[in-house]
């Protein structure tokens, strides 16, 4: 019951950071780093597939409401959503996970990590600019759009990890 | 049927991924058509709130600016004040009120969220349908060109500036009577391009652009930008002129909603012709 309170909380946190914080940073068209993939990212393993997509596209909606982007955040959370668990059998660790294990650094060590991570987000920032820039951008500066502000969302989750490693230790 | 069953329900999760997608890409799709109804965005009661929290911090950051910006204007509208002409002779013409119908009607308003930079940049401004605002109306302020308003609620609407991928506006330069259409360069907040100058009109850095009135949806004559850097690469036979927009996207914060009332009279003339 309490991871269950923790995930709400977790939620409402980091879609206040990416509406309220995130979403004001105003650098460059480049930079526009997308936090909310990292509930995807931390859905628990037992969590039901289906589930998991009702949720993403619910988060994507949201996010959406506040970006005058409907319909984009969520398309492209939904298709993280649908990959992540083909992603996890890739990556999966030597004798399978464990029903302790939840996907983060802690449980499953920062090499897993990391491909997790990198993977998941990339392919996110990639489908969000893809869509976004259908008709207007060429795919040179999609791509750029991708690698900027997916490096720094990666670094924004590793922080993340560093954060609630040091809690739990 | 029994394996058709069966198949639905061994691939239940590829079918409801497809399902939630086209969803998505039904909003999508319906956004980017003109005068759609959405629901999503940020003209939405509850989210114009919580911008409108947001803003009034903001709001404080910039208050000496504005003010100072404020002042100017006041300064050039006294000097419009009647009080302030003697006429040159007597009034030879009288004017009735029933002989004229007002075109354009200004609604006020302050801008409640803005983002510069992203693809798709939005401004939310605090006046709503019940203050006359309508999908369609033109945005301006006391510099230009600010842009279109997209979606509307009872009291917040949503506007798409010219720095916005999608948008499209028609301008004239300021010595021909020659004119293109001015979009977004994509990529900073204050430049644009003007597309579709042929290369026998002369163009020179510093020209002013100005709206041509043909979209119905812009008074004529307002400005827009300038022109920064013309050049002629390309096969076509058009410049392809880079341009400096008038309005600094991240200083503004008040605006005027440009109701245009005989847009319908003009609208029904053009479905008749279509016809």
């Amino acid at each position: 019951m309490i991871e269950f309170y923790r995930n709400i909380a977790r939620f409402l946190v980091l879609i206040l950071t990416q509406i309220v914080l995130l979403n004001q940073i105003e650098i460059s068209v480049f930079f526009n780093p997308i936090i909310v993939v990292f509930l995807v990212l931390a859905f628990p393993f037992d969590m039901p597939k289906w589930f998991a997509l009702l949720l993403s596209f619910i988060m994507g909606l949201i996010v959406d409401a506040f970006m005058n982007t409907p319909g984009i955040t969520s398309f492209a959370l939904v298709t993280t959503a649908y990959f992540r668990p083909f992603v996890l059998q890739i990556i999966q660790p030597r004798g399978s996970y464990q029903s302790s294990d939840r996907p983060n650094v802690d449980s499953l060590g920062w090499n897993w990590y990391i491909k997790y991570s990198v993977v998941l987000t990339v392919l996110f920032h990639l489908v969000y600019f893809i869509i976004l820039g259908l008709g207007h951008d060429n795919a040179l500066i999609s791509l750029l759009k991708t690698i900027i502000s997916a490096v720094f969302t990666i670094v924004l989750i590793f922080l993340l990890q560093l954060f609630t490693l040091r809690h739990a230790t | 049927m029994r394996g058709f069953l069966d198949f639905l329900i061994r691939h239940y999760f590829t079918f409801f991924f497809i399902f939630l997608q086209s969803i998505s890409l039904a909003l999508i799709v319906q956004y980017n058509q003109r005068q759609s109804v959405v629901l999503i965005n940020s003209s939405n009661r509850f989210i114009g709130l919580i911008n409108r929290k947001l803003n009034t911090i903001e709001s404080y950051l910039s208050l000496r600016s504005e003010n100072e910006r404020l002042l100017q204007e006041n300064v050039k509208l006294r000097n419009l004040l009647p009080d302030n002409y003697k006429p040159n002779r007597l009034p030879q013409t009288y004017v009735n009120d029933s002989n004229l119908s007002q075109i354009y009607q200004y609604i006020g308003c302050k801008i409640i969220h803005s983002s510069t930079h992203k693809s798709r940049n939005f401004l939310t401004v605090d006046a709503g349908s019940l203050q006359g605002v309508t999908i369609g109306n033109a945005v301006i302020s006391s510099e230009g060109v600010v842009g279109v308003v997209k979606t509307v609620s009872k009291h917040y609407a949503s506007v798409m500036p010219v720095i916005n991928a999608d948008f499209k506006v028609s301008c004239r330069l300021n010595h021909d009577d020659y004119y293109g259409s001015l979009v977004w360069d994509g990529i900073s907040s204050r430049g644009g391009f003007l597309n579709d100058i042929p290369f026998h009109v002369k163009v020179a850095v510093g020209d002013s652009l100005f709206t041509t009135g043909y979209s119905n949806i812009f008074p004529s004559g307002i400005p827009v930008g300038t022109v920064k850097k013309v050049s002629s690469e390309g096969g076509d036979n058009f410049y392809t002129i880079a341009v400096d927009l008038v309005v600094d996207y991240k200083k503004i914060q008040s605006v005027m909603v440009v109701n245009q009332l005989l847009k319908s009279d003009m609208d029904s003339l053009s479905v008749e012709i279509d016809d």
